[in-house]
């Protein structure tokens, strides 16, 4: 028996969302609804959708399957941390006077990432991933009246991602063409197989490393991290908040979802390969940010190196790296989140280092803040982002995986030096004018920014704890409950 | 909340005071917020000492860390909360306590703008300074260790001279390099040995690591300590921020976060890594040497105070290595005496030289000459500095660098040696420095109008005089204080017979020697297989 109670969460901001489309395309409400309208009510569905997934978290309810849907522990805590972000971002972006397509776009967007993060199934999973990509890419097109330089992001964003997306398809077809199925778990059934011929494996590794070509494109990883840069740059800052932090989880729990089901037999392979990527990626974000100034642009190549924590944790297929990995992009995409918002108080355009220069007279408040979610991105201690790497290098390290620790350990001190210097221009330098920053004041970014500096601050006291626990049961519950597959662990360094 | 988390997080308290205090005119705030921070130190100040006299010396429990505070904390990272203290770290938290009220007051006047954020960046250096002398878990370590850079980093990048913003980069840069790669070593030590808590690592490591692991260790470490203390090759960061530190920036800088380096051997490398210790001693012999002697000839060159001041910070450290890694009791006691006599005397000549600075705004010798004319006072508490650095006998400084030469002698006596000509060499750039500054004819108008120390300065130098003299004239208490804690420290050499009774006849095969671990942590280490 089917139940529909577990899908409501992922059904409600669907059939919110195409309500909406009917009237907007009949003209019923044209002339009178506004983005902000809009964004009200889907504010309000969010929350009930939230105390569903609360109380679906709450009970504890035992894994329930739909057919390419699976609703358990990791998609109810995605769902919440989905729709609640997407809360702050509409509380975020009322006042600032979007086109009604805009809400409509972000939504189908939040209901392609509650597919994602619930699929159980690679077709269920593509479709959900298409749905969010193409709302983005019409999302950022959109911002194209006020900022012409977005179209030109949204094109290279597009075009880019189709590539990626075209990639994910032929290495589903790849697997299907192999085994004849789709679903995750069938598919982790026939991967187990002791006696996998080699053609087999060849076939199926070289499927699955092109699945995760796609979502190294989503994370923004080197070398398909092309996009980042310009479209960060591009895009107004309200837009970036919203594509540096939901899109980023949504793809994290799904790739957890598949590293920890039908691809964990392939995991020795993949794994190298992801740990390839991160230590490009963590290296490459980390030195090509030396040079930027442009803020945002800046702020894309930070994503790049953060990124890069994240694909190392998911590369270490154990509790510790996944639940790692869900609990470090969950807190970077708070951070970028509040970052970003607190921008939007300056300005919503791009912004060169020195036109936030000596910020910290005309709003000390602003400048203090935007230092403590660069110190956290840094990994400063003792705010959110030190613990979440620690995290990360815990589980890395337990494996004795030394060579992407170092490569993230030589990132933090180098990309330590650019986050440094916008602290240092905003805190340390004059402004250039003499009348100081101008502040734009856009949206209702300070109480988002209040939630988000605080939850950077007290992490380690209140939500930190629980929450790395409890991503740990989470990625635990997924793996499958066969023997590790690494050694039981030597003294490190004794390979030698 | 046990009273070393009280000390450690009272400054907090008193910072949430500042950000939320307001009052109508600019001035009248900067005046309650100056008076807020002085009283939130005092109360700490007051706290250690009241540390200090509860602390059983003599006991059962001398040579244990007391007054324990243990909580879980992140239960999935495997860290706990966990706070004490043993003599070592008893004497530092007392010497942090005592400098930032001096900061706060050699402030005073000197700090005209963004007062409140630079007394709030004062409290918060003061929280993480105690936290990392009372923090017994490795994770908990790191976090004050490392913390501690960003309100030094806001002190010297905001109040900072000319080249404030080059220095600033440099201290954060060099020092988060280092500690990065010893938080590496701490989580393998972690998933190695299945234990965070640095109490049972100190006394269950060595049996539990490999000498090749220790050595892959004491490199991580040694990358975080060498350049906190700093050791050269590792130093140019330290003349750099002192230079452009504001005055109490200087005095925190050489009188506690050189500190943490040697505190950090104190704790981690000695007692959990003594094979490898025993075998890399004499790369830290060679680095000190040429710290001692390579610093001191530098120093004499200088034409800045303040830079002649921060080389020889580098040369006394250079003794504090060699003392540390001499293995002995006396070595390692003087060591730890001269950080402490260090923190007070090179914190004490920091404020001199702020002093002179607060009047001419220079720092450059040959603006000076003949101040000791027109200030009499002063040249009376910069003769006793400069000469408590010098080490004569009766000051502090003494007694530190005589320990260091006597143990280090046992087991090393060319090192001894060479270390003493450093003795001499420190003697030429000091009196030196005094006599440029504070002697010779009054030549420049300037000087001539410099007024005699202050009320205000007066109270800054007193604690630290009678703290120099008694630790100098009657230092059995900080010894005594010390010796169990550092015997604990040193009890994997116990076993060293040419480390334990100093035969000066027989050759010195220290290196070679067996060692005695006793393993205690075996119970955790079932739990270290992956999870």
């Amino acid at each position: 028996m089917l139940s529909f109670l577990p899908l409501s969460p992922a059904l409600s901001p669907m059939i919110l969302a195409t309500a909406l489309l009917f009237f907007v395309g009949y003209g019923a409400v044209r002339s009178r609804a506004t983005y902000g309208s809009v964004a009200f009510l889907a504010l309000l569905a969010l929350v009930i959708v939230m105390d569903a997934a609360g109380l679906s978290f709450a009970m504890n309810l035992s894994p329930d399957r739909w057919p390419s849907l699976v609703f358990d522990g990791l998609s109810s805590a995605a769902t919440l941390a989905l729709c609640g972000m997407m809360a702050a971002f509409f509380v975020l972006t009322l006042g600032l006077g979007w086109p009604l397509e805009a809400a409509l776009l972000v939504l189908f967007a939040l209901l392609g990432m509650l597919l994602m993060v619930s699929a159980d199934s690679l077709m269920m999973f593509y479709m959900g991933l298409e749905m969010q990509s193409l709302a983005l890419y019409v999302f950022i097109a959109l911002q194209g009246r006020q900022e012409p330089p977005a179209i030109e992001a949204a094109l290279k964003y597009f075009i880019l991602g189709a590539l990626a997306s075209g990639l994910m398809l032929l290495g589903m077809s790849f697997l299907y063409g192999q085994w004849g199925v789709l679903g995750y778990g069938d598919l982790l059934a026939l991967l187990t197989n002791p006696e996998l011929s080699p053609s087999a494996l060849l076939w199926s590794t070289l499927g699955a490393g092109l699945v995760l070509v796609g979502f190294l494109f989503k994370l923004s990883l080197v070398p398909f991290h092309m996009w980042t840069p310009d479209v960060y740059q591009a895009a107004p800052s309200s837009v970036v908040a919203f594509l540096a932090s939901l899109p980023k989880v949504a793809a994290t729990v799904a790739l957890v979802r598949l590293l920890a089901g039908p691809f964990y037999p392939l995991m020795p392979d993949l794994g190298d390969l992801l740990r390839v990527v991160a230590a490009l990626s963590l290296l490459w974000g980390a030195l090509a940010g030396l040079r930027q100034s442009s803020l945002r642009r800046l702020m894309a190549y930070s994503t790049i190196a953060q990124m890069g924590f994240v694909v190392m944790a998911l590369s270490v297929p154990t509790a510790e790296g996944m639940g790692a990995a869900l609990v470090y992009v969950v807190v970077y995409a708070v951070t970028s989140l509040g970052f970003f918002a607190l921008l939007m108080r300056v300005s919503d355009a791009d912004l060169s280092l020195n036109d936030v220069a000596g910020l910290v007279k005309t709003s000390p408040v602003t400048a203090y803040w935007l230092a403590v979610f660069l110190l956290s991105l840094a990994g400063m201690p003792f705010f959110a982002g030190f613990f979440t790497k620690l995290s990360v290098f815990q589980a890395v390290l337990a494996q004795q995986y030394y060579a992407v620790v170092f490569a993230a350990a030589f990132s933090s001190v180098v990309a330590m030096y650019y986050y440094l210097r916008v602290i240092k221009v905003m805190i340390f330098d004059d402004a250039a004018t003499d009348q100081g920053v101008v502040m734009a004041n856009h949206g209702a970014s300070l109480p988002l920014a209040v939630v988000a500096v605080l939850f950077l601050c007290v992490f380690f006291i209140a939500p930190g704890p629980q929450m790395t626990t409890f991503a740990q049961k989470l990625a635990g519950d997924l793996l499958p409950q066969t023997a590790p597959p690494t050694p039981a662990m030597t003294p490190p360094f004794e390979k030698e | 909340m046990g009273i070393l988390s009280m000390m450690t997080y009272l400054p907090l308290l008193g910072v949430l005071g500042i950000v939320l205090s307001g009052s109508d005119s600019r001035a009248r705030l900067d005046e309650n917020v100056k008076v807020l921070a002085l009283f939130v130190s005092l109360i700490v100040l007051a706290l250690a000492v009241y540390v200090g006299l509860q602390f059983d010396v003599s006991g059962d429990n001398a040579a244990n860390f007391q007054f324990v505070e243990q909580v879980t904390w992140f239960p999935s990272l495997g860290l706990t909360y966990h706070m004490g203290v043993d003599g070592i770290a008893l004497c530092f938290v007392l010497l942090s306590a005592l400098l930032v009220p001096l900061c706060i007051l050699a402030s005073w006047n000197s700090i005209k703008h963004r007062v409140r954020e630079y007394m709030a960046a004062f409290l918060i250096l003061e929280t993480f300074m105690i936290g990392m002398f009372c923090a017994l878990d490795l994770v908990l370590f790191y976090i004050f260790f490392e913390g501690v850079l960003i309100p030094m980093f806001l002190i010297i990048g905001i109040w900072g001279g000319y080249r404030r913003i080059y220095a600033t980069f440099k201290l954060f840069l060099y020092t988060f390099l280092g500690s990065i790669l010893m938080l590496v070593g701490l989580i393998v030590l972690y998933k190695t040995t299945g234990s965070s808590s640095i109490p049972d690592l100190m006394k269950g490591a060595p049996a539990l690591l490999s000498p090749s692991l220790q050595g892959w260790l004491w490199w991580g470490f040694f990358a975080a300590f060498a350049v906190k203390i700093p050791m050269v090759p590792f130093h140019t960061w330290l003349p750099d921020a002192h230079v452009e530190a504001p005055t109490a920036g200087s005095v925190i800088l050489a009188g506690v976060l050189l500190k943490m380096g040697g505190y950090g051997f104190l704790r981690f490398s000695l007692p959990m890594l003594p094979q490898a210790t025993l075998e890399y001693a004499h790369v830290v012999y060679a680095l000190s040497l040429v710290a001692v002697i390579y610093t001191s000839l530098i120093a004499f060159v200088q034409t800045d105070i303040k830079k002649v001041v921060a080389y020889s910070s580098v040369a006394h450290m250079g003794y504090v290595t060699a003392g540390l890694f001499a293995l002995t009791v006396p070595a390692a006691q003087g060591a730890i005496f001269q950080m402490l006599s260090h923190g007070l005397v090179s914190a004490a000549l920091f404020l001199c030289i702020g002093v002179l600075y607060d009047r001419l705004k220079t720092r450059d010798m040959d603006q000076f000459g003949g101040v000791t004319q027109v200030m009499p006072r002063f040249a009376v508490v910069f003769m006793l500095f400069i000469l408590a650095g010098v080490g004569l006998p009766g000051t502090s400084g003494f007694v530190g660098e005589f320990l260091v030469l006597i143990g280090t002698y046992i087991v090393q006596p060319w090192v001894a040696l060479a270390l003493g000509t450093g003795l001499v060499l420190g003697a030429v750039y000091s009196l030196w420095l005094y006599r440029r500054v504070m002697q010779g004819p009054m030549t420049r108008d300037a000087v001539k109008a410099l007024s005699d120390l202050s009320r205000r300065e007066q109270v800054i130098f007193a604690p630290l005089i009678v703290l120099v003299l008694w630790m100098g004239i009657f230092p059995t208490p900080v010894l005594s204080v010390l010796e169990p804690a550092v015997k604990q420290v040193l009890s994997p050499y116990a076993s060293n017979p040419s480390l334990a009774a100093p035969d000066l006849s027989a050759p010195h095969h220290a290196l070679d020697a067996p060692q005695s671990v006793s393993p205690q942590i075996n119970d955790h280490n079932e739990e270290k297989g992956p999870q």
